[in-house]
């Protein structure tokens, strides 16, 4: 991911945040207040809440608003596939870029629990 | 926002004894010049060792800034600070100490397993690090807080007290698990996930990890109006320290079986949130109800601003965070550790 889709996907997440502080505080003043207070008052360490928090929210909307997903559109279009497969997947595709073989990524799979289905459906993913 | 400028204008948790002495900016040199040159053999070796060095100083910072109210860090000069009396001096030094520990056991015993590297991480540099806690003490710039004073035995070895032999090995253990779980996202490590979850396990390591950290920050808050038959250590109640273990031992199982397909850095992010959305009324409702009665030196840092609905001070509503990102990336460490085979 680019750093300006990451740049994004934070200010995206920071303004959903001030929206929902200005509606739960009941004005913007005070929101903007909240966030002035949290982060010059605390030197600057405010940000290690707000930047996280704010580029998790932004993931999570784009996330559910489906934007910039184009990435692993590829597999998801192909058959809607579980979070498990999904993790299997995007293991299998990591440790054959990082240069192991198949039956040592079987074979860790198999270690962590996984079924030869869970592992075959992953492989076949990965073909289609 | 008036009010807001008034308050900052009175911020006299600011006014630390920050004058120092030729020896002290001696000293402050020597950690600047070693941290240079440590830096730039670092940088030669790889770009990646510099994020390497920031990864332990934000965990040093986060150790710093969450227990400050224990320690005093005073007279290192005007240009030292970073809040109040945590010292970007002293996080540079000690980011300095245990990155060319840690870069040279690697080195020399490549073959060694994980957890035995991590021994003779924490027990090389715990020996380092008092010699260097005694200066600090003789420097006069290392002094403790009441509380800390009333808690240890009264025991000294050259001015530093020996309980610093158990708190220097819980601030390592914290500061190089947190250094290793983002040297795996650095690294890109391949982690293969696990349909298995080991709940036992998870909770062994959070009860862990939790009472560490509870016997070294229990100086700072009274944990009050408990059964007496959960008390199990001075004030650190089983019925409190129990909850705090249960709710990271949610946050990660629910993560971990959940959000099984993202990333390092997302799941980490998601342990944070899920347990600080736990934690946050609970901590206030406990301060309100009077079972959480912060020390003396604690409630002199604060500074005065409160949360809006819950009413409890600012830095009690930033210390979550870091303290669960100290305990969780410790936990998630140990666990990739053992889990781990590829």
């Amino acid at each position: 991911m680019s750093f300006l889709s990451k740049f994004i996907r934070l200010i995206f997440g920071f303004c959903i945040i001030f929206l929902i502080l200005s509606g739960g505080l009941g004005s913007v003043q005070r929101a903007g207040g909240l966030l002035f207070v949290s982060i010059v008052c605390t030197a600057g360490i405010g940000l290690l809440l707000w930047f996280p928090l704010s580029y998790m929210v932004g993931t999570l909307a784009f996330k559910i608003l489906k934007i910039d997903q184009n990435k692993k559109v590829s597999i998801e279009l192909t058959k809607k596939i579980t979070n498990n497969t999904q993790a299997i997947v995007n293991f299998i595709i990591h440790a054959q870029q990082s240069g192991y073989s198949g039956s040592e990524i079987e074979r860790v799979l198999k270690e962590n629990g996984w079924s030869d289905s869970d592992i075959k459906d992953a492989f076949l993913s990965i073909k289609r | 926002m008036e009010t807001i400028f008034t308050q900052i204008g009175q911020f006299h948790v600011c006014n630390i004894p920050k004058s120092t002495t030729l020896p002290i900016v001696i000293f402050d040199f020597f950690i600047i010049i070693s941290a240079l040159i440590i830096l730039s053999i670092l940088y030669k070796r790889g770009k990646n060792n510099i994020l390497k060095y920031l990864y332990i100083a934000v965990g040093i910072f986060i150790f710093e800034f969450f227990t400050s109210p224990m320690w005093n860090n005073w007279h290192l000069g005007s240009c030292a600070y970073v809040y109040q009396d945590v010292s970007w001096i002293l996080t540079i030094g000690w980011a300095t100490l245990i990155i060319v520990a840690i870069i040279i056991i690697d080195e020399w015993f490549k073959k060694w397993r994980e957890w035995k590297k991590f021994l003779l991480y924490l027990g090389s540099l715990t020996i380092v690090v008092f010699f260097f806690e005694v200066l600090l003490v003789h420097l006069g710039v290392r002094s403790y807080a009441p509380e800390v004073l009333t808690t240890i035995s009264g025991i000294y070895l050259w001015k530093a007290p020996i309980e610093a032999f158990y708190y220097i090995p819980v601030f390592l253990a914290l500061v190089i698990g947190f250094y290793k779980y983002w040297n795996f996202v650095l690294e890109n490590k391949v982690i293969a996930p696990s349909k298995k979850i080991n709940y036992w396990k998870k909770l062994g390591l959070s009860f862990l990890m939790v009472f560490l950290f509870e016997l070294v920050v229990e100086p700072m808050v009274v944990n009050a109006k408990l059964p007496q038959w959960s008390y199990i250590y001075r004030d650190i109640s089983i019925i409190m320290a129990g909850l705090w273990v249960l709710i990271i031992w949610i946050s990660v199982t629910a993560v971990d079986k959940f959000f099984i397909h993202w990333s390092l850095k997302g799941k980490f992010i998601m342990y944070l949130a899920i347990s600080c959305i736990m934690t946050y009324p609970l901590e206030a409702f406990f301060i309100k109800q009077g079972y959480r009665v912060y020390g003396e030196s604690a409630v002199a840092n604060f500074s005065g601003f409160i949360t809006p609905i819950t009413n409890i001070p600012v830095e009690i509503a930033f210390a979550f965070p870091l303290y669960m990102a100290l305990i969780i990336a410790s936990i998630k460490y140990w666990e990739i550790v053992f889990k781990n085979k590829l």
